[in-house]
């Protein structure tokens, strides 16, 4: 498999590799193996999705404070509907289980999925393999939206909590809708201008962040704090509102995986087949934006996840989007968890979970980077 | 290889990012612009303290530079005469020269310089970690106070320009003590600085003396936070962890990792704390003391069982100037109520 990342590494076109059958095109000889090649894929599906539930049941069972995995497993099985356990754990006990490491597992799995399948989407419509939430300056934004939210002089006691991430979204979502105003060519977004648009804009934008940060007095902790990222202070409030939004979010972007995978032909193939590639861009580019919106409003911005899952799959599973979509998603779900886990007890104190991603994220960029050969553009 | 200079970009990003936060950690612990309210005055006291051996000068004396495992090595100077000129790096820096009666001969210092309040209306030379170096040259001073935070770029910068640079970098209730005196001898104002650290000294063994004898059950579980999101405490090598014990508390903090380490809230509930303190700038203001007060999850543990959530000014506990006996006193009555009434 590892050749197939390859030949789209060198693929002088910069198109990824998308077999025929991916793109719905008829061919005349259909290869037997194709119904093998599908079995195997959604068995990894269902592996993938158990090996997922059954690592944010253990992810809840540690913890910097030690609690039986018995009484782990009652908590939680207490939890769910139709099952009784008699309590026989204290109230601290119940609370740390499932108000602070359940919500804070299944936010960690949320903005997984999130950062991969955005990056997914974004690398699929640039045509970019280095495309990820953030080239189009969406985290910048974000940044600069939570920074504000953190110097605005709380009018409501109390209102600081929410605002933050009410700004960091707003952050987000005006700054990729202004790279898309600047982009446009008219009728058209050429992806090469929206990269350098989003790139630009987000420079700008991190120049702001500065400049906000020299000027905020005792709120820098806040803002510096935010960007690195934390799931320190999850809880069900935010999951409540984040998993609608990026399962809702990632539902959508599927139901075009087919589009997707014919724009990898390029955009002039793909609009002679039918797909109006503007209107993709224009819907895909909201959809993504709002899943990374809701998901870096939360816990500030992670990177790396985007990039590295996305391209992880492919190498494991191809490039057809139909399948890099979902195993984008559990990977990224599962990679953050386990990230998590890893911040919350490697150290005596929690690591920013920013670090573990990079560290991990970095290398695999630059092997990357060493790989390709061609000039993108 | 135009995406070379993203992916570039990006990893600058990364590291601008790292950088800002061990920037913002030091600056969380020793700038943040002063409350409103003021700090009781340290009153010199009318006993004349143990003359130390009279300056004369020349003076040449060592100043508070310390290596990269932190042991002070000290930087020879040589003085001429009696430094007329002074300009502060920093705001603990500038509350000693105050203290030390010196407000006049003060020509520079920095926007969080704002205790007391004279030190306001003086020339500024930049905020704390950005210098201007043109500005501090302009002043013609004889003496530059810097801190530890200068230590790695601006210092090597004031020295290659001959300027007249002293480090002080106190991390400890007694480097407080000794810096005061230290400086009070580089300004040849030693009687004065003796008073100052007499008086500091008595109100320390004042409150030593009924704290230091508490046995390990009376010492009461304190958790003091910096910062809440994430939460982050005091590690075992700080003032601030040194400040809980000399208050008769007891950190728990104890056994993490050194520097202000995060904690999570599980932590937090199993550390089952009696006290928590936050450091602040007063009420509304101070969202760390805001959400250990309203966070649900947090309802069981001790400290918000007996209402016994606190803050306190983060000038007094941040600065190492004079006033970090006023930040011992304000802790130890919030340790223990019933000892300073």
């Amino acid at each position: 498999m590892d050749g197939q990342l390859r030949s789209w590494l060198s693929n002088p076109s910069g198109s990824m590799m998308v077999s025929s059958e991916a793109t719905g095109i008829k061919e005349k000889h259909n290869s037997p193996t194709l119904a093998v090649k599908w079995r195997s894929r959604l068995i990894s599906m269902g592996i993938l999705l158990s090996g997922l539930l059954l690592l944010a049941a253990f992810a809840t069972t540690i913890g910097s404070v030690k609690i039986p995995l018995g009484t782990t497993f009652g908590i939680l099985l207490d939890k769910l509907p139709f099952i009784n356990i008699d309590q026989t754990w204290s109230d601290s006990t119940a609370t740390i289980i499932s108000q602070i490491r359940l919500p804070r597992v299944i936010l960690a799995g949320v903005v997984g999925i999130a950062l991969s399948v955005a990056g997914a989407t974004y690398q699929g419509l640039f045509r970019n393999p280095l495309a990820d939430p953030y080239l189009i300056g969406v985290a910048q934004g974000a940044a600069l939206g939570a920074a504000v939210g953190f110097v605005i002089p709380t009018v409501f006691p109390g209102l600081e909590f929410s605002i933050v991430p009410i700004f960091a979204a707003l952050g987000a979502l005006i700054t990729v809708l202004i790279v898309y105003t600047l982009a446009r060519v008219g009728a058209a977004i050429p992806v090469t201008t929206l990269i350098l648009a989003g790139v630009a804009v987000g420079s700008l934008l991190m120049a702001l962040v500065s400049y906000v940060i020299t000027i905020s007095g005792d709120k820098i902790q806040g803002i510096v704090f935010w960007m690195m990222g934390s799931f320190s202070l999850s809880q069900w409030s935010e999951v409540q509102i984040a998993l609608p939004v990026v399962i809702a979010g990632s539902a959508f972007i599927f139901l075009f995986a087919r589009s997707l995978n014919i724009i990898q032909l390029g955009e002039d193939q793909a609009k002679q087949l039918g797909v109006d590639v503007e209107k993709l861009k224009l819907l895909l580019l909201t959809a993504a934006t709002l899943i990374t919106a809701a998901a870096v409003s939360f816990v500030g911005i992670i990177g790396f996840v985007g990039i590295i899952i996305p391209h992880a799959v492919r190498l494991i599973w191809g490039a057809d989007y139909r399948f890099l979509l979902p195993f984008s998603a559990l990977v990224g779900a599962i990679f953050l968890i386990t990230a998590d886990i890893i911040s919350r007890t490697i150290a005596p104190s929690e690591i920013p979970i920013g670090i573990i991603t990079a560290l991990c994220g970095a290398p695999f960029f630059l092997y990357l980077l060493r790989k390709r050969t061609q000039v993108l553009f | 290889m135009f995406m070379g200079k993203i992916f570039s970009k990006r990893l600058n990003e990364i590291r601008i990012s790292t950088g800002f936060l061990l920037i913002s950690i030091i600056l969380a612990l020793s700038i943040l612009p002063g409350c409103a309210e003021p700090g009781s005055a340290t009153t010199p006291s009318t006993t004349p303290a143990t003359q130390e051996p009279a300056v004369t000068y020349p003076l040449t004396i060592k100043d508070g530079t310390r290596d990269s495992k932190g042991v002070t090595v000290g930087r020879e100077m040589t003085f001429t005469s009696a430094p007329q000129r002074i300009v502060s790096l920093a705001p603990s820096n500038t509350e000693i020269v105050y203290a030390l009666g010196l407000g006049d001969k003060l020509v520079g210092n920095t926007t969080y310089c704002d205790y007391p309040e004279a030190a306001k209306s003086i020339a500024k030379v930049g905020g704390y970690s950005t210098v201007e170096v043109e500005k501090i040259v302009a002043l013609k001073p004889d003496l530059i106070l810097a801190a530890n935070i200068h230590a790695a770029k601006v210092v090597p910068q004031l020295i290659s320009l001959n300027l007249p640079v002293f480090v002080v970098d106190p991390r400890s209730l007694q480097d407080v003590l000794d810096s005061i005196t230290l400086v009070g001898r580089v300004t040849n104002v030693q009687a004065k600085a003796a008073d100052v650290v007499k008086t500091m000294n008595d109100r320390i063994n004042a409150v030593k003396a009924k704290t230091a004898i508490l046995p390990d059950a009376q010492r009461v579980r304190t958790l003091m936070l910096i910062w809440h999101d994430p939460p982050m405490t005091v590690g075992p090598n700080t003032f601030m962890f040194e400040l809980i014990q000399l208050a008769g508390g007891t950190s728990v903090s104890k056994g993490m990792a050194d520097g202000f380490p995060t904690m999570g809230l599980e932590s937090i509930i199993s550390a089952d704390p009696q006290v928590v303190i936050t450091t602040g700038m007063g009420g509304a203001e101070n969202l760390t003391l805001q959400y250990i007060k309203n966070e649900p999850r947090l309802k069981d543990i001790p400290a918000r069982k007996d209402g016994r959530v606190y803050e306190v000014n983060q000038d007094w506990t941040n600065r190492m100037g004079p006033r970090v006996v006023d930040g011992l006193e304000a802790m130890a009555k919030l340790i223990h109520p019933e000892l300073f009434k």
